[in-house]
């Protein structure tokens, strides 16, 4: 794969000049970073280097409301618009995003039923991805048996270096990118590609240390299918107190509820939105019946709580071949319990396997 | 690239017809503007504009896919505002969704039905399936129960499925009522001293939850393997097409995978009641 290398101070024109409706990007903040529209931010600000951002690709693809239908009384033809979405770039995701979107590809594309709003926007959506160079305290991607840098799946990926970023493309999208704004960039030299390799051991080396103390003997994925029908789970959800942010902050959850609303004009069209929604909310799974008699399969906390663990390390990879958890940590950052995933999957294990 | 169905949006039907079948209960008989061909034990979304959508298994037979049927308990939100629409109304449907009854492995054996209250409902589109060619089944025993004589649905037509020659029904109702004479217990005391050559037998069921849970443990009793037992589970769905993450029973989507589900499949997770 042919390297380039692009200056700090070039990154902004690349991403600026790329032909696309919306540029957004990981930005420095005084607490930690996001990602927000480039335009609006002073290039100065650009923080491609820090931790990954709480936001991730999700958002960009599965908006957390929109309306997916609208249905007027005299015909049902309207279709909203769903094949036109301009390109779109997002500049800052990681591998664990890059992770994210094959697990959000495989639910709403790559199955018997295409979601035309997610699959329009995936085919607008143009990746700049960045090897990690400082993990987040939370990150635990080297537990699940991933790499810190992006490995497939991105357009184009920045690995940092001294005064700029070696620069991949992964696609022929990506190879466009660079080849429209080429004069920014020049081939990146053999010790650059070294510099950028010599990062890469380094961050895992970094993560390898944070989460020395939660390593386990056996993977996530048997600690946790082996821990189904455990009867610890009610002292392991204790602190979870149902917040829901986990489900929201999780770039791979990707549970939602549809619901119809009339127009404000009676005799208007109807509308049907899709929101977020979580798997720990009593309300979730709960159905329909008379006041005080509306069964859920899973009444109490522990059993939700079990299942959103279960479901990400054991019945999504059986459903879908793909581990549903991609060790972002943002979990971790969101939960208003103090619940760590690492801690959870240690505690978990059982204790004769503890080293 | 190309412009793709929008899965979320309901295509038209017109309510024909309403029947009054139990003081809850009412059969709603839908004409789409499309026919939307079915297996039995399919289910469909139904939207009341502007309400909602709820999902249910069409009572009525797979041969008349014109013609769509499904018969609503009263039981929230979307099922209150649907008991009061009058014929004419224009609804919505999506789907067909899941998998279905598995007929053709019933073919040639003996099958039991076991239903309570409103879970004859998808039954009926089973039995009216079976009945059209009956002579590929052994036989076909109906087991129904209901609260209350009143609440027994689909009465009209008990003389119509006896008359068949390879059907039985036997209904019984919980709770005792003046002018009943009847059967009185409920629908798990139709599997005693079962009739059936259980080994070439599959048994299907359909009802609340707790009643699925003892049916279960009684044709086990009865000599069931969990590989003959089909149940449709009941769970909340909302996109009906394996996304929305709500009806899972261990790594299954009942809206996929079901919602009639062999117990086999299903019997080692949590939860499953």
């Amino acid at each position: 794969m042919s390297t380039y290398f692009i200056a700090d101070d070039r990154l902004p024109e690349f991403l600026l000049g790329l032909d696309a409706s919306a540029v957004y990007a990981q930005t420095a903040r005084e607490e930690g970073s996001d990602i927000e529209a480039l335009d609006r931010a002073h290039p100065a600000e650009l923080g491609l280097r820090l931790p990954r951002a709480p936001l991730s690709v999700k958002s960009f693809l599965f908006p957390a409301k929109e309306r997916v239908a609208v249905y007027p009384s005299s015909s049902y033809r309207w279709q909203p618009r769903a094949d036109a979405e301009q390109p779109l770039v997002v500049a800052g995701l990681r591998a664990c995003d890059m992770a994210a979107l094959a697990i959000l590809d495989r639910v709403f594309i790559q199955e018997d039923y295409v979601d035309p709003f997610y699959s329009a926007r995936r085919e607008a959506l143009r990746t700049v991805s960045v090897d990690c160079v400082e993990p987040a305290a939370s990150c635990f991607c080297n537990l699940l048996g991933a790499k810190p840098y992006p490995q497939e799946g991105f357009d184009v990926n920045l690995g940092p270096v001294a005064g700029g970023y070696v620069a991949e493309a992964g696609s022929e999208k990506g190879k466009e990118m660079l080849l429209a704004a080429a004069k920014l960039f020049h081939e990146a030299t053999p010790e650059q590609v070294a510099e950028r390799d010599a990062a890469r051991a380094a961050c895992e080396q970094k993560l390898a240390a944070q989460n020395g103390a939660f390593a386990t003997a056996d993977s996530p994925q048997k600690i946790v299918a082996a821990a189904i029908e455990d009867d610890r789970w009610l002292e392991l959800a204790a602190s979870c107190v149902e917040c829901g942010s986990c489900s929201a902050i999780c770039p791979t959850c990707h549970c939602f509820q549809l619901y119809d609303q009339p127009s404000d004009d009676a005799a208007g069209p109807s509308e049907r939105m899709k929101v977020w929604d979580s798997c720990l909310l009593a309300s979730y799974a709960r159905m329909a019946g008379v006041g005080g008699m509306k069964a859920s399969p899973r009444p109490e906390l522990r059993q939700r709580y079990a299942n959103r663990v279960i479901h990400k390390f054991a019945w999504f990879p059986e459903q879908m071949g793909l581990l549903g958890c991609v060790g972002c940590g943002r979990c971790t950052d969101a939960c208003l319990g103090g619940g760590d995933l690492r801690q959870l999957l240690r505690d978990l294990e059982p204790v004769e396997a503890k080293t | 690239m190309a412009t793709l169905t929008n899965i979320y949006a309901p295509a038209a039907a017109v309510l024909e017809d309403v029947i009054v079948e139990t003081p809850t209960i009412r059969t709603f008989v839908l004409r789409p503007a499309e026919p939307m061909p079915f297996r039995a034990g399919q289910f469909v979304q139904l939207t009341l504009p502007g309400v909602g959508e709820a999902p249910f298994t069409p009572s009525s037979s797979p041969y008349e896919p014109e013609r769509l049927e499904v018969t609503v308990l009263r039981t929230g939100r979307v099922t209150d505002a649907l008991h009061a629409v009058p014929p004419g109304t224009e609804l919505g449907l999506r789907g067909p969704f899941g998998k279905g009854y598995p007929i053709e492995k019933l073919h040639g054996k003996q099958v039991l039905l076991v239903g309570g209250g409103v879970g004859l409902a998808p039954l009926r589109s089973l039995i009216l399936a079976m009945m059209a060619d009956i002579t590929k089944f052994q036989r076909l025993s109906i087991k129904y129960g209901a609260r209350v004589p009143d609440e027994l649905l689909y009465r009209r037509s008990y003389d119509e499925w006896r008359a068949h020659e390879r059907v039985d029904l036997t209904e019984t109702i919980d709770i005792p009522a003046p002018g009943w004479t009847g059967r009185v217990g409920l629908v798990t005391t139709l599997l005693d001293g079962l009739d059936i050559d259980i080994a070439s037998s599959y048994a299907v069921s359909c009802g609340p939850a707790i009643m699925l849970k003892f049916v279960t443990a009684r044709l086990l009793e009865a000599g069931y393997a969990p590989s003959q037992i089909y149940l449709s589970m009941n769970r909340r769905m909302s996109c009906g097409i394996g996304k929305c993450g709500r009806c899972n029973i261990g790594p299954y989507y009942l809206c996929k995978d079901g919602p009639d589900m062999c117990y086999e499949k299903i019997k080692d997770y949590p939860n499953v009641f």
